[in-house]
């Protein structure tokens, strides 16, 4: 029903003012119908890229293609883009009908077409027994549903969501999100999507483009951004990993603590590597510790259903957040080591040396 | 009448119960004038007491011949000013709202100006200025504009800062609304509160105006407040009485209309 279209940002830069740039030399090929995914911290561009892409920012430098063509210095209203900001901004004094109905009815389009396509919308989206309710009386999750039908109405080329699940409550996220990515695969439609939540990232993305103070750091699968970070802050604000700088002790073996080796997934020549650390990847091993095994100090302890998450310090290297399953003695020191059979990912490029500290992204 | 309500649960407090207390008595002392003066309005001979010689409407009628003419004027009047504020002051207020721009602070100052200044200042710089505007009813005109403008401002520059909106009208523009269409279908609507009432307070203020009025009035241009002075000087006390009795009947439906309108929303500059 919708065409997809391509989106590809070639050298996007935006200031706000002067000198002060928000989205710096920004590269990015989105494929017609693909999901892609822009996560970053607060602050790091991703919901300027949208405005950039919707027209109601025009880019400082570089060029933006949609469907192969320059459109970077179009009006909003001639683009064919859908936005959905993440306050929604419905139309509080019309209803879910007219809500949906009115890009359409801009468009002038003829009343049969809009009576047809709005109701395709409302199915689409789920929202048909709500039709003839104001919008002011509907939930978080409906309202939602009532901005995507809007901005697919128009058939849009792309659809560009801001932070869709951050205003809903926790406990429905996961759902919601389940469903909305249903919809999406439904539309066909191309999408942008925008989130500072790298779990909701990975389950959404086709592809992923992790941000960072207006710059792509990484673009690729979640697998990928998973497997391979390309460098210390995607492998802790993607991966949610702790970054270490580890000693190669042998082929495919290095050593990240007094006692504590494990293999690694690739073999690196450097003696010195940076390998990232999930909490999954280690084990807290029973009292009567082996001579193969590192020093672990708890010194705070979550209880999280299934298991404990124990934050503390891996003597000799630093902080680090391991999970176990029974309660442990704050203070005490225990062993640790990787759990058998695992390899600790290692980050391909070096080059990143400010943010090799132990802090969790 | 939420002032007076008593806070339910709460534990008694001194402070709050003297407020309360200081509240009740402004509230009788201002309000009593009111059925007062219709008492004074129906007295056949008021220097003599309470209804004193019976009760009577006819100092309603003969204030009614009175004034009738001057209080068409004056909602003539009020209907004009509303319209060149409403002509200047929307896009005024969308400046301000809406761009940053040298010499925002300054506009703002501008139209704020008046109501610093007496009215008394204000007409007298207008004669001063363009004395031969007077005759025509112009300055009396353009008097009132200086002084209503920034109370409409005041209310509507809120409504239109609004992000919410903002919001809104980018959305119908990557929906495909023109300038037109975002405005007639988005922000007017969202508006349409503050606007109403925004509307009723100038038209309200335009009526009771009487400061700048006083000095621009001419024998043909006479609004019904200067002419309720006058009435007041020259005619009996009973029909003084009655003529300020029906200048509230023009006034006061309006001003509740405002506050049903939710008055709150006024002056949040």
């Amino acid at each position: 029903m919708t065409t997809a279209a391509s989106v590809i940002f070639e050298h996007i830069a935006y200031a706000y003012a002067a000198g002060h740039l928000v989205v710096k030399d920004v590269c990015l090929a989105v494929q017609p119908g693909e999901i892609v995914v822009l996560v970053g911290p607060s602050g790091c561009g991703k919901s300027t890229l949208l405005r950039l892409v919707a027209g109601l920012l025009i880019p400082t430098a570089g060029r933006l293609l949609i469907d192969g063509s320059d459109m970077s210095t179009f009006a909003p209203e001639k683009r064919l883009v859908g936005w959905v900001p993440q306050s929604y901004a419905l139309f509080e004094h019309l209803n879910v009908r007219d809500n949906v109905a009115f890009g359409l009815r801009m468009r002038r389009a003829k009343r049969e077409l809009i009576r047809q396509r709005v109701s395709e919308m409302l199915e689409l989206c789920r929202i048909t027994d709500l039709a003839n309710r104001p919008v002011t009386q509907l939930s978080g999750g409906q309202r939602q549903r009532v901005a995507i039908a809007r901005a697919l109405a128009v058939s849009p080329r792309v659809l560009l969501l801001d932070e869709p699940l951050a205003a809903l409550d926790p406990q429905l996220r996961t759902a919601i999100r389940a469903d909305l990515q249903a919809l999406l695969r439904a539309s066909g439609v191309t999408t942008l999507f925008v989130t500072h939540d790298q779990e909701e990232a990975m389950a959404v993305a086709d592809r992923v483009a992790v941000l960072r103070a207006g710059q792509v750091e990484q673009f690729g699968t979640p697998q990928e951004l998973w497997q391979t970070p390309a460098n210390a802050f995607v492998a802790q604000f993607f991966g949610g990993a702790t970054v270490f700088t580890a000693q190669r002790v042998g082929p495919g073996r290095v050593r990240l603590a007094p006692g504590l080796e494990a293999p690694v997934a690739l073999s690196h020549d450097a003696q010195t590597l940076q390998i990232a650390l999930r909490s999954q990847d280690l084990e807290i091993l029973p009292e009567v510790a082996p001579d193969e095994a590192g020093q672990f100090v708890p010194a705070a302890m979550e209880f999280a259903g299934d298991a404990f998450k124990l934050t503390g310090e891996l003597v000799g290297a630093g902080a680090l957040t391991v999970l176990h399953d029974r309660p442990v003695t704050l203070g005490q020191r225990y062993a640790i080591r990787v759990k058998p059979g695992r390899t600790i990912c290692v980050i391909s490029q070096n080059h990143d040396t400010d943010h090799h500290s132990h802090q969790r992204g | 009448m939420t002032l007076l309500r008593r806070t339910r649960g709460g534990p008694a407090d001194p402070i709050m119960a003297i407020g309360r207390a200081f509240t009740l008595v402004a509230v009788v002392v201002c309000l009593a004038p009111l059925p007062l003066l219709m008492v004074v309005a129906t007295t056949v001979n008021w220097p003599l007491g309470f209804w004193a010689g019976g009760v009577t409407l006819n100092w309603l009628r003969d204030g009614w011949e009175t004034v009738r003419p001057y209080a068409f004027f004056s909602v003539r009047l009020a209907l004009s000013v509303l319209a060149i504020d409403l002509a200047i002051g929307l896009p005024a207020a969308w400046l301000l709202a809406r761009h940053q721009f040298v010499g925002r602070q300054a506009l703002t100052t501008l139209i704020n100006l008046p109501l610093a200044i007496p009215g008394i200042a204000i007409a007298l710089a207008l004669i001063l200025a363009y004395p031969t505007a007077r005759a025509s009813g112009l300055l009396l005109l353009i008097g009132q504009v200086v002084y209503t403008l920034p109370f409409l401002v005041a209310t509507l520059v809120p409504a239109l800062a609004q992000q919410a909106l903002i919001e809104r009208e980018a959305a119908a523009r990557t929906l495909g609304a023109s300038a037109i269409q975002r405005l007639w279908y988005v922000t007017l609507p969202a508006i349409r509160s503050a606007l109403l009432a925004a509307l009723i307070l100038v038209f309200t203020l335009s009526m009771g105006e009487f400061n700048v009025s006083f000095f621009l009035f001419t024998p043909l241009n006479k609004t019904l407040p200067v002419e309720l002075y006058s009435a007041y000087i020259t005619n009996r006390v009973e029909v003084a009485a009655a003529i300020t009795a029906i200048f509230l009947l023009f006034v006061v439906p309006a001003a509740i209309a405002i506050e049903r309108l939710g008055g709150s929303k006024i002056g949040q500059a």
